[in-house]
């Protein structure tokens, strides 16, 4: 029998991507959002809130063998008690109902971020590298807990697969994070005076992980990472924006006026200091390795979506 | 970078001879696609560099390298007397193994993490390949096959000296000598004379460095960061190897980190009793 799989935050851009390669890969694909989605007619789409009553009565239904649980609040602007709610809550959520329904595997897409980007921290940071973004970007709380929740259950789920992956920056048309907003604008500023080291990944590429992540016996919490870091100004330039180093004190005044992205405070960090991943550990015990080039990788935050 | 750096670097590479051409091409960097290491170096920007740092070398500096030929193939790791105030030793010791050793060696120093912070100072560092001295940063570096690091386990109470102290060792920290049992590398010694002459300290004005958030602000009668033009010398001394894992107690690790001591404090003396004088 062909193995199904519940996608939160189905309606999402990842969510579609992996709604697809799932299906090319002979899984039975049922997404749960709140908002409608455009997905592939295979796909069985529930219109649920992943933190209301209704997904507890998806979960039941469907007995999925896996889930992967996308659904994020990323807007920044949101308040950090709604955010909260989503991130951290809404995973929890997810969890214990996904426990309930004797789910066998479930992925937990985190980020690399919550490690923090903070000037006296190593290049290349393992997975045991304490997650230290609350120290200066408190905006990030809730993504912090959510994936020191979902790594904890690694060790409490011990007769079920649970995976966390904790992906660089991602990259592509149909990616809607922060970083590909600021990439987004007319004009992009740097920090002038600044210029760390940034990896990125393909969202083609992060879905792979995900599939990936879905075989049997791949278990842990794992960096992901495509290739070889590249300096700030290369991915802003490859990206085809007009770049403009800013001194500091400025970044507050012109953040969200003449073309620029409006950047949280603490985000401004992650402009000037380093946040590398070593993701060397999902490597080998999955065989991953991107398929996208770095170039190709880099150009394709600005291009149409699919 | 933006424009105005643009015409400074396509003003420097015109500057850039086939001596450094040659010397930066065949060190052990493996740049990407966009010109940069994985640590984030940029041997472009080095060779930018190496056009005024050469300079300093041959012409203001005017060093003088003994057994460069001591430094053996394959992993390395150089231990060096720490002083001149800013990173003039550091630089030194770098430009000696790029311009002087056969084959040329890229040597990644670790620096002190205060250099993390100011703006242009860090890119500068990390373009050069230096990186702040956290051992994970070390521990991953050693772990690859041709590389040459650089320490000064004296840390900044040997960067920050005062003069009285001169061409003494303020103590060795412990953290290189574990790292080098961890990786298995040999240790060579380095005694780098000329460095207290270069920017004297009389007090490292604690209380405003404090202010300041610099590790010390030193009062020197020099306008920093210009050094006075003392003659530099580099001695080299003879590879050590010790056997361990790392993990051993302080008092294991002791005597290995003095017999270090002792032989960068051997090379120093004997570099002190031929130097004819301070400036020539």
């Amino acid at each position: 029998m062909e193995k199904s799989v519940v996608i939160t935050g189905g309606a999402g851009g990842g969510g579609r991507l992996l709604a697809q390669r799932l299906l090319d890969a002979g899984y039975r694909v049922h997404t749960v959002d709140k908002n409608p989605a455009r997905l592939p007619e295979a796909v069985t789409h529930h219109r649920v809130d992943v933190r209301k009553r209704g997904f507890d009565d998806v979960l039941r239904r469907v007995r999925p063998w896996g889930v992967v649980h996308l659904a994020r609040l990323h807007r920044l602007d949101a308040t950090s008690e709604e955010r909260h709610r989503v991130n951290f809550e809404g995973t929890v959520h997810v969890f214990e109902v996904a426990v309930a329904a004797g789910v066998r595997k479930i992925v937990f897409p985190s980020r690399h971020t919550i490690y923090g980007a903070l000037p006296d921290q190593p290049l290349f940071l393992s997975e045991d590298h304490p997650p230290a973004a609350g120290r200066t970007y408190p905006e990030v709380q809730d993504l912090v807990a959510a994936d020191l929740y979902a790594s904890a259950q690694l060790w409490k789920q011990l007769d079920r697969e649970v995976v966390v992956l904790r992906p660089v920056n991602i990259l592509g048309p149909n990616t809607e994070n922060l970083f590909c907003r600021y990439l987004r604008q007319r004009r992009v500023f740097t920090v002038a005076g600044f210029d760390p080291l940034y990896q990125v990944l393909h969202e083609e590429d992060f879905v792979t992980a995900l599939r990936t992540s879905l075989e049997p016996g791949v278990r842990g919490v794992f960096n992901v990472a495509g290739h070889e870091p590249v300096p700030l100004h290369v991915v802003v330039e490859q990206s085809g924006a007009l770049r403009v180093p800013l001194p500091e004190s400025l970044i507050g005044i012109f953040g969200g006026r003449l073309g620029f992205a409006r950047v949280p405070k603490g985000a401004v960090d992650y402009l000037k200091f380093a946040c590398t991943v070593d993701a060397t550990a999902f490597q080998q015990a999955t065989g991953f390795a991107p398929e996208i080039s770095l170039a190709d990788t880099l150009t394709s935050v600005g291009q149409p979506r699919t | 970078m933006s424009r105005p750096f643009r015409s400074w670097e396509t003003a420097l590479d015109q500057l850039v001879d086939d001596e450094i051409h040659d010397s930066v091409d065949r060190l052990d960097l493996k740049p990407n696609a966009f010109g940069y290491d994985r640590w984030g170096a940029s041997p472009a920007a080095a060779k930018r560099v190496l056009v005024l740092v050469r300079w300093m070398y041959e012409r203001y500096f005017r060093v003088e390298c003994h057994g460069i030929e001591r430094v053996p193939v394959g992993r390395v790791l150089l231990v060096s007397n720490h002083s001149a105030q800013l990173a003039y030793d550091g630089m030194l010791i770098c430009a000696a193994m790029v311009l002087r050793a056969h084959p040329p060696r890229f040597v990644r120093a670790m620096i002190e993490r205060f250099f993390a912070r100011p703006a242009y100072v860090n890119v500068l560092m990390s373009r050069m390949g230096q990186l702040i001295g956290i051992p994970e940063n070390c521990r991953r570096l050693l772990q690859e096959d041709q590389a040459a690091v650089l320490v000064f386990p004296e840390g900044e109470r040997g960067g920050g000296k005062v003069f009285r102290d001169r061409y003494k060792i303020m103590g060795f920290g412990q953290g290189f000598m574990r790292l080098a049992l961890q990786t298995k590398t040999p240790i060579v010694p380095v005694g780098f004379i000329g460095g207290e002459e270069m920017c004297p300290s009389f007090s490292r004005m604690t209380p405003l460095a404090k202010l300041m958030g610099l590790p010390y602000a030193p009062l020197t009668p020099t306008l920093l960061p210009l050094p006075l033009p003392a003659k530099v010398h580099i001695h080299f001394g003879e590879p050590m190897h010790f056997e361990g894992k790392g993990t051993e107690d302080d008092t294991v690790l002791s005597p290995m980190i003095e017999e270090v001591e002792g032989a960068v404090a051997e090379l120093l003396a004997q570099g002190l009793k031929q130097r004819s004088g301070v400036f020539f």
